[in-house]
Order: structure tokens, then sequence, then C-alpha cells
């Protein structure tokens, strides 16, 4: 009863809103005139070589990104844990990505590491460069660099504030047994702290990873124009004024929503093996 | 077989000062407690011998070598917590493992030696078991024997027996018991339950306010406390007023001897169990209360103030008798049981 | 151990200041009237694009306002939602637990972008679309995953204990909720309506599909500056977002501070 409003809008809106993508996925537009129902639009995407390099694409953007945010946000996680600092002004200077709208980030991120940006003018100026166009090209990149940096900047802090507030909960006595049966810091920090944290790791990567992949705003703003993620193609084929296209546009969603769902249900299974093996507590 | 002990430590947290000047010597082999009320420093005292906590001022000698500056995990003085802390991401058999596996020791080594501690703790069915999967009596045993696998040099028990259910509790008492005398590991044991201090161990360390109050055998904690703050932690007793002189204690209950204490005013202590309740023989005296609790019965008793006895005021007196026979109103009879009594000041 | 100190400071700080410096550049943007290759400062500095913002373009008032209307709204939507969904899922047991657990964050993993195509052909036939009310239940839903969480995390600290041992001494369920209830959980739902106001204060492709041009936030009118490379008139308007969104939650804090007694609101 206490979730009923929950579910009448993931009822109404989300699957309602997913159900009408399989549905037009299928050709079926009567509102278009289209009214037959057929795998077409499927086999006409999947044999697409733009959707194919598309799908790489955006799986190297979100792996890159999630692994990099984990990694770095683990690793300055431990950095306040030695400074001490998670009570001080400092942290929360720290924090201030994670309230910083992504299209605000976006545009302060372009004028950094742009060729014209100031890294580059740094650069020109101890005599790295002779002129802007010396400076590797970071924004609109094959590589994705500059959705990446921009993937960074918000997600390093969020990971490090979900490590940090697990690690309070864990009981400090693990790690005074661990020393004291011998282990060397450098031991705790791989056999208990680590895997304890397990779970809280594979959570933020899951939200980084999912972030990075279906996100919008930012790869349509500072990717290349030659490499497109899938929700940027999706919404290219969705506004063309070819009017065959929607039907198209809506199997990619309805395919990337399906990766979506297999990447819960993994992660949804490897929970429930740490779960088994103890380790509550640490579900976000 | 080594052996330990602190000189004159002091611990601070802030403005509690939890040990004031403690020192304490265990001899090789030896199994010794540590007593007194909760939050009275035990357990900061095995965190300073472990090293996890370090001391203010004083030192402290494992094996005769003073370790101040030896790191906790050179120490070879391992702590059984009291919840155990078993890690939870490891099984039985990895939990035993981890410092033998820290130690790089080598793998059929490690082997032999999990097997063997696995058998004596009788949890060889558990081994690949997470701890989540255990009983209160299994997690402990496990916990003993990753402690006890490491052979330290010092065994530093931390309450270990206080979140076991009763029954577990003194099957558990008896193992860990049998198992010390068999290994000879020189052990502490913290506790705030005096029965198991006694039970266990050959010599108890009443700490009470950071301070070491005595250092002795259970019998004489129990029977010959130094203090009236010690002997109240040990049990109920009747206290009775008055003057020692040329080593002699006397009161209204008679005379007793006071051979290390000097002239001038001092307490008897009688346990409510070294008085006997009778028809017949003793001083008489008025049964005013009765508490029955089935093996013993315990009575309140009144003596009436008597100038000839040297009673000035009535003397009100408890005692634990096994006859439930008398009732209140009544009169009786009591006397000091032979060789009770035990002069303090 | 202690030799290693230092390079943890250093470290720290490398990280605080690689937090902070991107904040000093969209600032000094805002600022940089003519601003060369390869100058390292601004060589002429004016608010002229303050000045393009705020007298020049009509749109810019209505636009902050439609904004933070509409994260308050969706805040207070979500809520609604968020604050019996995670005392469900807190205090009782119930069969599918595990699996509503793991339904709660799906909006947060299936791409948005998906969701909102999928839905638009249903918004058309049912008026929603280019209304404030259809932009507002869409990002609710993009909002929920975040603030039920928090709301969850809230009801496992208070638990029911409280509100049990009120029902005993004869409170109503109304008066339970008021009394009892609110003013612990206050600090979380704070922490909740915040999260939500700025995650619809960032939307973007919502309001730009589901709104269909009509409803014009901020975001709104950034990022056509953007792809038309006037990036210092998008800095004025990310300004302008950032300063108005913190205004209105230190305002709403302070009101809220007036009437519950709270130490810890987490942001975040």
């Amino acid at each position: 009863m206490l979730l009923g409003p929950f579910f009448l809008i993931m009822g109404i809106i989300f699957v309602g809103g997913l159900i009408q993508a399989l549905v037009q996925s299928l050709g079926y537009l009567p509102a278009f005139g289209m009214d037959s129902v057929s795998l077409e639009y499927y086999r006409r995407v999947l044999t697409d070589f733009r959707f194919i390099s598309s799908l790489r694409h955006t799986f190297y953007i979100a792996l890159t990104s999630s692994a990099l945010s984990v990694a770095l946000g683990v690793f300055v996680a431990f950095l306040v844990h030695k400074t001490k600092r998670s009570n001080k002004f400092s942290f929360t200077l720290l924090r201030v990505p994670i309230v910083i709208p992504h299209i605000v980030v976006i545009i302060m991120i372009f004028h950094i590491f742009f060729q014209t940006g100031i890294l580059s003018r740094f650069a020109f100026a101890i005599g790295l460069i002779e002129s802007a166009h010396d400076f590797p090209l970071l924004i609109f990149d094959r590589g994705g660099v500059g959705v990446i940096i921009v993937y960074l900047y918000k997600q390093i802090p969020f990971v490090m504030l979900m490590v940090i507030s697990i690690s309070r909960n864990i009981d400090s006595k693990y790690f005074q047994v661990a020393e004291n049966l011998g282990a060397s810091p450098f031991q705790i920090m791989t056999r208990i702290t680590l895997p304890l944290l397990a779970p809280t790791i594979l959570s933020a990567f899951l939200f980084c990873f999912a972030f990075g992949f279906g996100a919008f705003e930012v790869p349509f703003l500072l990717g290349s124009p030659a490499r497109q993620t899938l929700p940027i193609l999706a919404f290219i084929e969705y506004t063309s004024p070819v009017l065959d296209d929607r039907p198209a546009a809506m199997a990619i969603n309805v395919i990337i929503s399906v990766i979506s769902l297999i990447m819960i249900w993994v992660y949804a299974k490897v929970l429930s093996i740490l779960t088994k093996r103890g380790m509550e507590g640490a579900i976000v | 077989m080594t052996s330990m002990h602190v000189e004159n430590v002091n611990k601070s947290f802030g403005n509690n000062h939890v040990l004031k000047n403690i020192s304490l010597s265990v001899q090789s082999g030896e199994f010794v407690s540590v007593l007194g009320p909760s939050g009275c420093g035990k357990t900061t005292l095995l965190k300073l011998i472990a090293g996890l906590e370090m001391q203010d001022s004083g030192h402290v000698y494992i094996g005769g070598a003073c370790c101040d500056n030896v790191p906790a995990r050179k120490r070879g003085a391992v702590i059984v917590f009291q919840d155990f802390a078993l890690f939870p991401h490891m099984t039985v058999k990895q939990n035993i493992d981890f410092g033998l596996a820290v130690k790089k020791i080598s793998r059929s080594e490690r082997e032999r030696k999990i097997m063997a501690m696995l058998d004596v703790m009788q949890i060889s069915d558990k081994a690949e078991f997470y701890p989540r999967a255990l009983s209160g009596g299994q997690k402990q045993r496990v916990a003993l024997a990753r402690a006890c696998v490491l052979e330290p040099r010092v065994l530093l028990l931390d309450e270990p027996f206080s979140n076991l259910d009763p029954g577990l509790r003194d099957d558990m008492r008896e193992f860990v018991s049998k198992l010390q005398r068999e290994l000879g590991i020189t052990t502490i044991l913290v506790t705030h339950d005096k029965e198991e201090a006694f039970m266990l161990s050959g010599r108890v360390a009443v700490i009470i306010d950071g301070c070491l109050q005595q250092y002795d055998t259970p019998e004489n904690i129990y029977k010959k406390p130094h203090t009236v703050l010690v002997s109240d932690f040990i049990g109920e007793a009747n206290y009775i007023s008055g003057m020692i002189s040329n080593y002699h204690f006397s009161c209204a209950l008679g005379d007793f001897d006071a051979a290390e204490l000097v002239d001038g005013e001092a307490k008897l202590m009688l346990r409510y169990d070294q008085l006997i309740i009778s028809n017949s023989k003793g001083m008489p005296c008025r049964i005013i209360s009765k508490v029955y609790k089935g093996n013993v019965t315990t009575y309140r008793v009144e003596i009436e103030k008597s100038e000839t006895l040297g009673l000035p005021e009535a003397l009100t007196l408890k005692i634990n008798s096994s006859d439930s026979s008398f009732e209140p109103g009544h009169k009786a009879f009591i006397r000091v049981a032979d060789r009770a009594g035990h002069v303090l000041r | 151990m202690r030799k290693k100190q230092p390079i943890y400071n250093a470290l720290f700080y490398v990280f605080v200041a690689i937090s902070c410096a991107p904040l000093i550049m969209l600032v000094v943007l805002t600022f940089s009237t003519f601003w060369p290759y390869p100058s390292l400062l601004p060589e002429v500095v004016s608010l002229d694009y303050y000045a393009h913002v705020f007298i020049e373009n009509r749109q810019t008032l209505m636009a902050v306002v439609t904004s933070i209307l509409l994260a308050f709204f969706v805040a207070f939507v979500t809520l609604i939602i968020a604050i019996p969904a995670g005392k469900a899922i807190a205090c009782y047991s119930f069969k599918g637990k595990g699996f509503v657990k793991m339904l709660v964050l799906v909006p947060l993993i299936v791409p948005s972008v998906a969701v909102i195509m999928g839905i638009h052909v249903t918004m058309i036939r049912i008026g929603l679309t280019g209304t404030f009310f259809g932009v507002a239940l869409i990002q609710t839903l993009f909002a929920m995953p975040y603030a039920i969480r928090i709301m969850t995390n809230v009801f496992e600290i208070v638990g029911k204990g409280l509100e049990q041992q009120a029902s005993v001494l004869g409170a109503g369920t109304a008066t339970i909720f008021i009394k009892v209830t609110l003013p612990r959980i206050m600090p979380g739902i704070l922490s909740a309506g915040v999260l939500s106001f700025t995650v619809s204060i960032a939307q973007y492709i919502t309001t730009f599909i589901i709104g269909g041009g009509r409803i014009i936030t901020v975001t709104m009118l950034i990022i056509p500056h953007i792809q038309s490379r006037e990036h210092h008139i998008a800095a004025v308007y990310s300004i302008l977002l950032i300063v108005s969104a913190m205004i209105s939650l230190y305002l709403t804090e302070k009101i809220v501070r007036r009437y519950y007694d709270m130490d810890n609101v987490v942001y975040v």
C-alpha cells in the first residue's frame, strides 16, 4: 500500500514508456498509418555498421569512465582517510562537483581541454607547442577523452563519498584483529578493507557505467560527430524527418534498455552471492 | 613459552585516566584473569599488551624483552575479542589461515597447521562455512583457532564467554581451560565475571577504577580481600567494626587474627556463608526477614544491643543457610564458621 | 608510514584543486569579453555578458522562475512517493522485497532517452506534452531512485519503535505521522528533497522532448548557446542556475529549520 505511488509512476511512465518503445520498434504506429508488425527494424538496426560501431564506442566510453572513476574514487577516499580530513572544509570542496549539473561541467571542461583552452595556453606559454593546432584534440575527439573527463569530474567524488560512508560502517575491530594477527597495513588493505568494500565498489561501478552508457547531453555536446553513443544515435533517428526512421530509433532504445536490464540482473546476482558470504550492509 | 609483565603502565583517553600505574607479572604458561567491573580499563590493558594502543608511560615486556617499540603485528600477543570479529568475507578456514598467510609461510605447512587446529577445536566439518552460518560457540572456536594457530607468545582473551548462552558458556570455559593446559600458552583472560575468573585461572588481578587492587589466588581474593572495594566487588558480605591491638582484632562476635595489620580501627568481613544459623549454639538473635532462593535461604537477623558485648547499637547481619526452617520473628542463634572471618581496613 | 604523510597531504590537495579549479574557469569566462589565444588571462574584462543575459534577453527571468518552480514541484512529488516507499522497504518485510529494491534502481540504470522517447507518443495523446505537469512527472521518475534510497536509509535508522510506542499510547495514524515520525525524518526529507531538486535542475533531454519547446528552463537556454559556441553566455546562465538553486535551497532549509530542530542535514 505504501509502495502504491511508486508503482503507479513506475508502471505508467517507466513500464509504459518501454512498452510503447517496444510496440513502435516493431513498426506499429497507427498515428502515422503504419500498422504492420515485423522485426524488420531490428534487422535494419543490427546490420547497420553505424549501430555496431556506436555500440562499441558506447561500451568503450562507459567502461573506461566507470573503471577510472571507481579506481580514482577509491584512491581519493583512501587519501581522505589517511589525511583525516573527512570533517574539514577542504572535504566539502572535494564534493563540489557532485552538485554541479553536467551541462555546466561541459562548459568548464571545454575551456580547459580544448585546443584553445587554458591548458593549451599554458603549453604555449612554456614553449611546448607552437600553435593551438599542436595541442592534442581532446574535445570532439574520436577517443571520447573530453566526454570521459566530464564523467570523471562528476563521478570520482560520487564514488569517494559512497566508499567513505560505507567504510565508516565497517567495524574498526576487523582492522585491529588483522593487525594483531600480524598483517601489515598493505595486507590489511588488500585482504580486509577492499574485500569488505567489494559490494559498494560494485554498486558504484554499476551506477557510473549505467550513466556513461545512457547519458545524452555530454556526448551530444562534447563527443565526436563521427563516433556517436547509442542514445544520440537513437535521438538522431527519432528526430529524423523520415517517418520510417522512428521505429528504428525505438529498436535502438529497446536494445539499450535490454542491455541495462541485463546489467541490473547481473548486479543483483553478484550482490546476492556476496550477501551469502556474509557481506551485507553495503547494498546501496 | 613466554613470561609477560607490564610495569607502571598509565593510559588516559582525554581526561579519563583509564589505567593508573598498573604493574602485573605473568609467568610462562600461567593462566591469569584480569577481573573488574565493566569500563574499568581491562580491555585497554589487553590492547596495550598487544600493541594496538600505546601506553602514556610505563613498559610492556614479553619474554623478558621490552617491546614498547615493537609494532602490534610483530609482538606475538594475540587477542580473541569479545564479539570474535571473524572476517565476514572469509570462510572458517580462510579466517584461521589469515595470520599464517600474511607471514608468508609455505602452503603445505599452513594447511597442516590449519587441519590440526580445526581438529583440536572440533570444527573440521565447518571449514568451508562462512561465519554468518555458525553458532556462537562455533564462532568462538574459530576465533580461538585463528589465534592459537599462530602459536602466540601470549594469548589474550577479552570477555570471550559473555556472548554465549549460559549452558554453552560452561562447556566453552572447560574447553578453553583444557586447551590452555594442553598447549601451555601464557594466557590472560579479561572478564567482569568473578566465577569465571576463579574457575579458570591460577591468579586473579582485580582492577577497579583503573587501579590494580589485588593480585592473588582466587581463594585469597574471595576470603582475604585487602580492601572493602575488592571484597564488595567479589561478593556480598557483612562488615563488623572493631579494633586491632597487638595483632588481634576484637569485636562483638569475638577475637580474630590480624597478624598483618597495625593497631587501630578495622573491619571484620564475613561472607553470608561464613555465618552459621542454628537453634542452639552461638549468640542469640531474632530473624527479621527471609528470602527463599532454592538451594540457599538468605536470612536477615538482628543481634540486640548490649553494652556487655560491646554493642552500642543493634547489629544486623545477613546469613545464607541451607536450612530454610527458620521463620521471621522467631529466635535463633548464630556463630562464625570455623576459621572464617577476615580482617581488613 | 609517517614518511608518506606529506605525500598523502599533497595528493589530497591536488584533488581538492582539481575539484575547484574548473569553477574558477567558469567564473572567469563570464567576465572575459576579449581573450584571444594564446593569452593566459583575458585582455578585456566587462559585464557585457551579464548585461546580455539580464537586460537584452527577456526569457531569462521567466526561465529561472520555471526552473526553480519545476524543481520544487518535482522535489515535492518525489517526496510524496519516496516517504511511504522508503518506509515500506525499511520497516516491513513482504514478498518480493528484494525485487522492489532492485526495481527502485531501474530508472537510474536504464537510459532516460529510451524511456522518454517511448512515452512521448502517449504523452502527446493525453495532452501532457508541452505542459509543466508533464515535464515534472517525467523528471520525478528520475529523481525517485535517489530519494527512495535516502528515505529507506533514514527509516532503517529511525525504525518503528517510537511509532509503536505512540500508537500504544493511543495516538491515531495521522497524529503519529505528524508529531512523531515527521520530526525525526525531517533531515532525511530535506536531503532527499535537495537531491531531487538538483536532479530536476540539471535535466535537459526530458524538458527538451516532453516540454516540446514550450517549457523553457535555464538548461534549455544553456544548450543552444553551447551548440553555437557562445560559451560565455552559457557560463553566465550556468552561474545564474547554480546561484538561484543555492539561494532557494538555503531559504528552504532556513524555513524548515525554523519549525524543526535538526543537527545534521546531509547533502548528497
